[in-house]
């Protein structure tokens, strides 16, 4: 019985040429009991084998191909845990012994990790070819015995292989007579790159790639034919029917190698516990600290939760995952103790046990969450806790802490494999295929606007729309060879967030790599493969509006006040006037231009208002229609009403419109008699990754179950379409509720603490919608006073600074575009040790270049040490060295030097500004144009609200956001800004046709239109639209992000 | 020594390369046109057209942005041709009025008018004749008069006309800084200052410009003042020109007669480089033909030469092959001239063959079997059998040796071109029986195989082939291939 023993997925890096999948599908289609993975210096495609395999019912084992120091390829085979353990353990070292990308292994690091191994010897470019081609018999034979001794007489194997290759046929004998004087077994292989026909033709692709050639050049170097395909029993036994001992050796060997991935090993770090107190009992007792500090000591809530926490560690204790919970509180411990603001989301948010541990913030008691989303004792999963984080030194210092509590080799990142689209895809296969560079940007530019699963005929058309010759070969060849790669593994890069940990050594379970960012390793399986392997993870992400909340707050208390998130006023009124004003410039998930347009409209009052409002506005539920209906409701236009009256309690929160996956479950819960368990299984069934087998089961069983309880016809029907069309876009009510916090605390702070929040928003930029130009001037719109960068004063960052009885934001000197940070740590040491005389003084001690003194010098940030700006432009760019640095030039400053310049008119000003910082702190560059544009009759934005709706109004102002949303059917949304304040302006499909060039590319828009205002909502429907002349500089704007 | 000129005119052509392709294409003054270079999606613009740049089109914008700004718009690729024979023109046309030119750059030209009262007029008058001039070569110039070449400059682009000599500072005090092309440092340094005349940089102290912009400061003081910089007039002269021409006052019909003509023509321009130490690395042929058409050839030398004979070899050769289509009524030959030095043989290395017999044989070569089959033959970097390219022919690198192993067991004598065979095979699909090779009929007594090779499947040149290496009944051992494209065997060689 032959196995094939050597394959090679896309894993093995632009050199496989199918995923692991098909390897599996072509061999079950073929009838092979078995196969073996085995690619280049990693395991990478083995948990994706192994589900498939196991899928289909063949046995997946599993091996990898190790680079030798000299560059050989060692093929070895895992026989039991013990060998997947060396084999992770090789590759580790080698990974992390060598450069990102490469690995390199001696034969000395086999000889201690060999047991549990079986070798092969490989074959063009294993470790005997070389000296077998060139008829070196005693170093082939040296070479085997090397191995033999290292592995052993039983786990070594000659491997031979056929191509229908005259040279490898004639090596193929030596090594025949080499193994039979050596009593060393043969094995047949066909080392295949590839399951399904046409696989040459991407091998041959991934070559020219790697080589860096195109196909006509790439000579020998391409396969010599095209027999690298995965071959069966049959073909096999035609191939080696001379030597049928080496095709049933690979059978045989089959049958020794027991190691499956289900034996991975894995175990979960045992979590130090008291004296005596098992896992469970210890986390019983934390979160029984934590209802009592959450709920007090008795009440109706208090009740509920003690029977919800009792219901949730029970599951968690026969899921024996009370270690898990118990690691998670110590992260969290880790950042409260270290100044680290930290929060759960997703859907632990749903958990009791979450909140009083202190992981999550939202109080699934009051909002009444569902459990199950979370965590279902029948999924077999490990629970999914995300822990967002203030972005970077902060989020470091977190991950640091994990790599330090479990060990450089106990815990690692986990992977994420970047693979073939769109656009890279094209330009790669068009560079292999030789075609012209201007080809290949047509095509790049034209597969963007591609479905991937656009059958070939429809590539075929788009490609001859764009005028390529689809009788070309090269052409029919490109759509055939970009359909293929797509999703094909390119390399490995690193999750931005999920942390694995294990008991004892991560590299025994799953091989680490270098990652780029010095100080981390990443697993070799991606956050999914390690789910389904039962490795748990915990997701560190960053999140610059925790790093914004973090500051804010820590301002604040410089500034004399305090500020407790877990202790804010729940329904602050000052904080809902302003969220429905829309007043949302920097607060949290509703500043984009979409949710400014629905705030208004939603008018959130309460909390769970805000919730609902970051998850509507979403392409889910506004491709679904969520939105309309809602909104209708809320607006009283609407009757609220149910499909049943059994789902009032359970819609009542949203006015009859499902919004939520939690209500989905419920429904189902309810409606059908589905349990927790059951109706999770639901969601996933109507989820992305659907399948129309499992959804034709599920919703048989939903209308049993409906039908037990008396709902059939209509209601059935309206109950299962709800169910069907949301189930892909509804959004978890957890998620959004936390979220909804982080909402609520920075609308606070910009509400209460203006000077703090802009300041600690302008620290962190860029993040979020808009510019900082934007965010200044909303500060300033808001009545904090922002200062210029001032060499005497200004910090790196941002920072308060107390003027005229209350807190002023002062610009930092990071807004200073060409200043090093080294420079300006400079100047602000220098600064510290004694003041600065003049502008050349400054310059001497902070070592400036003459570019960035010049910079600071036409922004004004030179003027406390007297001189205008272009005195000081004037005094700065004198380049003799004796004069600008000499100490004689400190002593004879002149505070008032005289200069032959004119001095700068506020046009001048601002394009200084907006040239050395991004922001301008004089007149808003309409201000200066408010006369002319006031003769021309255009409405200020402040003014826009006190107009009529479906009348005629002009605007203008400079665009600070451009937007096309696929959800909008080719409507364009812009923002323009005055000194007042922004007019939203839609642009019609037809007008931005007619006028695409003034709406993408011109700073300053003047736009006649009708003004529309619907429940306060106010925004204006261009009609025309004409381009203002440019300023020389450029205006920052968020466009079609 | 520099030569002093006290009255100068600036001839400007603005957009040269735009103004360039209308002088090539007349009709593309109607409508807005730009020149582009780059390959697309990166295409900027050159030059646009006056048309153009009314609608927004200017320099170094992108293609796609100035198509958007004007949908109509002409594009013609940038051409160096073009270009430069636009500017031989305006030069030639600028020494119809004055011998004293100075080359600047391609569209600009100065030109030393003083002394030409007598001849042409006031300074007035000689910039109304420069205008003229360039425009009957349909260039559309600007001109400035002035004493200096830097205030000319300056008055031409900035439509003064004519400066009265040492009133430079006062006249060009108005002009915008932006009417000259500045360094990026000082331009950035104006820029900060806020100077926008060139009066404000004027008046700006030199010493302070001296020490803050250094040479440049003074360079760009000097020219807002309308002062030259140092540098010497370098006088334009018409450049030697190597053709030999021979017009005919009787049409030839035949190459013969034609031959005798373009020997004593070739002989004439070989000598004239000769006493120039110089030799043609190529030469271009013309030759006007009775009714107004033309007939021209270019000839690539193998290897630079100064000899006619074997010049006159590749003229008849290529007449040969690609006959004028009509009676020729003149001739002429136009040589691309190198020194002599560049092509003298090394010292220690073996002499090339004499050139003439290199050239001959070569140019009877091509004609036999075409350019693309004549050359040194190397292997191809490829899996197809026998893939060979053509190398362009080094004497010098020809070696005696080979590096090819030679295999010492068995030696196979190719059969080239590779017999047709008939084939019978087995029900393994291994040949059993050969007809035609040989021996008439033969059995297969043993075979080993298949080999199995393909390539090119990206192309229209897709080919794929088994190899078989089979014993047969007669005695003989021979490779056998199959197209495994049309399914036909062939007798590929014999083994000895």
């Amino acid at each position: 019985m032959f196995v094939e023993l050597h394959a090679q997925s896309a894993f093995t890096f632009l050199e496989g040429a199918d995923q692991p999948e098909a390897f599996v599908a072509e061999a079950a289609r073929r009838g092979m009991p078995a196969l073996a993975l085995m690619d280049r210096d990693g395991v990478y495609g083995a948990p994706r084998f192994h589900r498939a395999a196991v899928d289909a019912g063949i046995r997946p084992l599993l091996g990898s191909e190790l680079t030798l120091a000299g560059g050989a390829r060692l093929p070895v085979l895992v026989e039991d845990r013990e060998g997947w353990q060396h084999l992770c353990a090789l590759i580790t070292r080698a990974k992390l012994g060598a450069p990102k990308g490469k690995a390199t292994i001696t034969l000395e690091d086999l000889e201690r990790h060999a047991t549990g191994l079986v070798c092969l010897t490989g074959g063009a470019r294993g470790p005997l070819a070389a000296a077998v081609h060139a008829g070196d018999r005693d170093g082939a034979r040296r070479a085997l015995e090397r191995l033999v001794a290292i592995f052993g007489r039983d786990n070594v194997y000659v491997e031979v292989q056929r191509h229908f290759d005259r040279q490898q046929e004639r090596d193929l004998e030596r090594l025949v007579a080499l193994a039979r004087a050596a009593r060393v077994p043969l094995l047949a292989a066909n080392q295949p790159l590839y399951a399904r026909p046409g696989g040459r033709a991407v091998a041959d692709v991934f070559t020219c790639i790697r080589e860096k050639t195109d196909l006509d050049h790439a000579g020998r170097r391409l396969l010599v034919n095209a027999e690298r395909g995965l071959r069966d029993a049959r073909a096999m036994a035609a191939a080696f029917r001379d030597l049928p001992d080496a095709l049933a050796a690979g059978g045989e060997l089959a049958l020794r190698l027991g190691f499956t991935l289900k034996d991975l090993g894995y175990r979960f770090p045992d979590f130090p516990l008291p004296p005596a107190a098992s896992a469970q009992a210890h986390l019983r007792d934390l979160v029984a600290r934590g209802v009592r500090e959450r709920y007090g000591a008795q009440g109706e809530l208090v009740e509920r939760a003690r029977r919800q926490v009792a219901h949730e560690l029970e599951i968690i204790g026969r899921l024996d995952l009370a270690g898990y919970f118990l690691i998670v509180w110590d992260i969290v411990q880790f950042c409260r103790g270290n100044d680290v603001l930290v929060q759960g989301r997703g859907s632990a948010a749903n958990s009791a046990v979450c909140y009083a541990l202190g992981i999550t913030a939202v109080d699934p008691i009051k909002m009444d969450l569902l459990f199950e989303r979370f965590l279902s004792e029948s999924r077999g999963e490990w629970p999914d806790i995300d822990l967002d984080l203030p972005s970077g030194e902060r989020r470091e210092r977190v991950i640091q802490y994990v790599y330090q509590r479990y060990g450089r080799l106990g815990a690692g990142m986990t992977a994420n494999v970047i693979t073939y689209r769109g656009r890279s895809a094209a330009r790669e296969i068009g560079k292999a295929l030789g075609l012209p560079a201007d080809m290949q940007d047509r095509l790049a530019r034209l597969v963007e606007n591609w479905g991937y699963q656009d059958p070939q005929a429809v590539l075929t058309r788009h490609l001859a729309e764009a005028g390529c010759d689809t009788r070309h070969p090269r052409i029919r060849k490109f759509a055939a060879l970009w359909t293929r790669v797509q999703d094909l593994p390119r390399h490995l890069g690193q999750h931005s967030g999920g942390m694995v940990i294990a008991a004892g050594r991560l590299d025994h379970v799953v091989p680490l790599e270098r990652a780029t960012m010095p100080g981390r390793v990443v697993v070799q399986w991606d956050k999914d493969d390690c789910a389904a392997l039962g490795i748990v993870k915990v997701d560190l992400l960053g999140l610059r509006m925790m790093s914004v909340l973090q500051e804010s707050i820590a301002l604040v208390s410089e500034t004399g006040g305090t500020v407790d998130l877990a202790q804010l006023p729940a329904d602050d009124p000052t904080v809902y006037r302003m969220l429905q004003r829309a007043d949302t410039i920097g607060v949290f998930q509703v500043e984009s231009r979409a949710q400014m347009a629905t705030l208004p409209r939603i008018h959130p009052e309460r909390f769970y208002d805000l919730v609902v409002q970051i998850a509507i506005i979403r392409p889910g539920p506004i491709v679904g229609d969520m939105v309309h209906p809602y909104v209708r409701r809320r607006r009283g236009r609407e009757r609220v009403t149910y499909a049943h009256p059994s789902l009032e309690p359970i819609l009542e929160r949203t006015l009859g419109v499902p919004l939520f996956q939690e209500q989905l479950l419920r429904i189902a819960m309810v409606a059908a008699g589905f349990t927790g368990t059951e109706a999770e299984e639901l969601r996933r069934a109507f989820g992305f990754k659907r399948s129309e087998r499992r959804m034709a089961e599920v919703e048989v069983k939903l209308r049993e179950g409906m039908a037990r309880r008396g709902i059939v016809g209509k209601s059935a029907d309206e109950i299962v379409h709800q169910i069907t069309s949301f189930a892909l876009y509804g959004f978890p009510e957890s998620h959004s509720s936390s979220f909804a916090l982080l909402a609520y605390a920075s609308a606070y702070l910009k509400a209460h603490h203006g000077p703090a929040f802009y300041t600690a928003l302008l620290n962190n930029q860029p993040m979020g919608f808009y510019h900082s130009a934007t965010v200044v001037n909303d500060a300033r719109r808001r009545g904090v006073r922002v200062l210029p960068v001032d060499v005497t004063r200004s910090d790196w960052l941002c920072t308060l600074e107390r003027r005229d009885e209350a807190w002023a934001v002062r610009l930092g000197l990071r807004f200073v575009k060409g200043l090093r940070e080294r420079a300006a740590q400079a100047l602000m040491a220098a600064r510290a040790t004694r003041p600065f005389a003049s502008p050349a003084d400054l310059a001497a001690r902070a070592e400036l270049t003459h570019e960035e003194i010049a910079t600071l010098a036409s922004i004004a940030a030179l003027a406390p040490l007297g001189g205008t700006r272009r005195a000081n432009l004037w005094r700065v760019a004198e380049r003799n060295a004796g004069r600008l640095f000499a100490p004689q030039a400190v002593e004879n400053a002149d505070p008032a030097p005289t200069h032959p310049l004119r001095e700068m008119n506020a046009l001048e000003r601002l394009v200084a500004d907006y040239g050395g910082t991004g922001v301008t702190l004089g007149p808003h560059p309409m201000a200066l144009r408010r006369a002319a544009l006031a003769a021309r009759g255009v409405t200020r934005a402040i003014d826009l609200a006190r107009g009529e709706d479906d009348t005629r109004v002009r605007v203008a102002g400079s665009v600070i956001v451009r937007q096309r949303p696929g959800t909008a059917k080719g409507f364009v949304f812009l923002s323009l800004e005055d000194e007042t304040g922004i007019a939203n302006v839609i642009v019609t499909p037809d007008l931005f046709a007619r006028c695409r060039l003034p709406l993408v590319s011109e700073p300053f828009l003047l736009v006649d239109g009708i003004l529309q205002m619907q429940d306060g909502v106010v925004s204006v429907r261009a009609t025309r639209v004409e381009s203002l002349p440019r300023l020389a500089h450029v205006v920052p704007s968020h466009d079609f992000g | 020594m520099v030569d002093r000129v006290t009255s100068v005119a600036c001839v400007w052509v603005e957009a040269f390369a735009a103004a360039a392709a209308e002088r090539a294409e007349p009709r593309l003054r109607e409508q807005p046109m730009a020149v582009v270079v780059g390959v697309a999606p990166t295409t900027r613009i050159v030059d646009a057209n006056a048309a153009a740049r009314e609608h927004g089109v200017r320099s170094g914008i992108a293609e796609a942005e100035a198509v958007a700004r004007c949908p109509h718009l002409v594009r013609r690729p940038a051409s160096t041709a073009c270009v430069d024979a636009a500017h031989r023109a305006l030069l030639d046309a600028c020494y119809g009025v004055s011998p004293r030119l100075e080359d600047v750059v391609p569209g600009l030209v100065h030109v030393d008018v003083a002394g030409l009262g007598r001849l042409v007029g006031d300074a007035t008058a000689a910039a109304d004749r420069l205008h003229r001039a360039a425009r009957s070569i349909g260039l559309p110039a600007r001109v400035g008069v002035a004493g200096t070449r830097a205030a000319a400059r300056i008055a031409a682009r900035a439509g003064l006309g004519v400066v009265a000599s040492g009133g430079e500072a006062e006249a060009l005090a108005s002009v915008s800084v932006n009417a000259v092309e500045w360094p990026d440092q000082i331009s950035e340094a104006l820029s900060r200052w806020g100077v926008a005349t060139l009066g404000e940089l004027a008046a700006l102290p030199r010493a302070g410009l001296a020490a803050r912009l250094g040479p440049a400061g003074l360079t760009a003081h000097d020219l807002a003042c309308g002062v030259d910089d140092p540098t010497p007039w370098r006088s334009w002269t018409l450049p030697p020109f190597w053709e030999e021409a021979q017009e005919l006052d009787w049409e030839i019909h035949e190459l013969g007669p034609l031959m005798g003509v373009l020997g004593r023509v070739v002989e004439r321009l070989m000598a004239r480089l000769c006493a120039a130490y110089l030799v043609a690395d190529a030469l271009e042929l013309r030759v006007a033909l009775a009714g107004g058409g033309h007939h021209a050839r270019t000839l690539a030398l193998a290897c630079p030469m100064d000899a006619a004979r074997p010049v006159l070899t590749l003229l008849e050769h290529e007449l040969g092959a690609r006959p004028p289509q009509g009676a020729v009524t003149a001739v002429a030959v136009q040589a691309s001239a190198i020194p002599r030095g560049a092509v003298s043989a090394r010292l220690g290395h073996t002499a090339p063959p004499a050139e003439r017999d290199l050239a001959t044989v070569l140019a009877h070569l091509v004609t036999l079997v075409g350019p693309d089959a004549v050359g040194a033959v190397a292997l191809a970097d490829s899996h197809r059998p026998d893939a060979f390219v053509a190398a362009r022919l080094d004497p010098e690198a020809v070696s005696a040796t080979s590096d090819v192993p030679l295999d010492p067991v068995l030696a196979l004598r190719r059969l080239r071109p590779p017999r047709r065979v008939r084939v019978v095979v087995d029900g393994d699909q291994r040949p059993s029986m050969v007809s035609g090779a040989l021996a008439p009929d033969a059995r297969v007594l043993g075979c080993a195989g298949p080999w199995r090779v393909s390539g090119e499947w990206w192309d229209a040149g897709v080919w794929g082939r088994d190899e078989w290496d089979v014993a047969l009944s007669d005695g003989a051992v021979c490779r056998l291939a199959r197209d495994l494209r049309s399914g036909e065997w062939y007798l590929d060689g014999v083994y000895d």
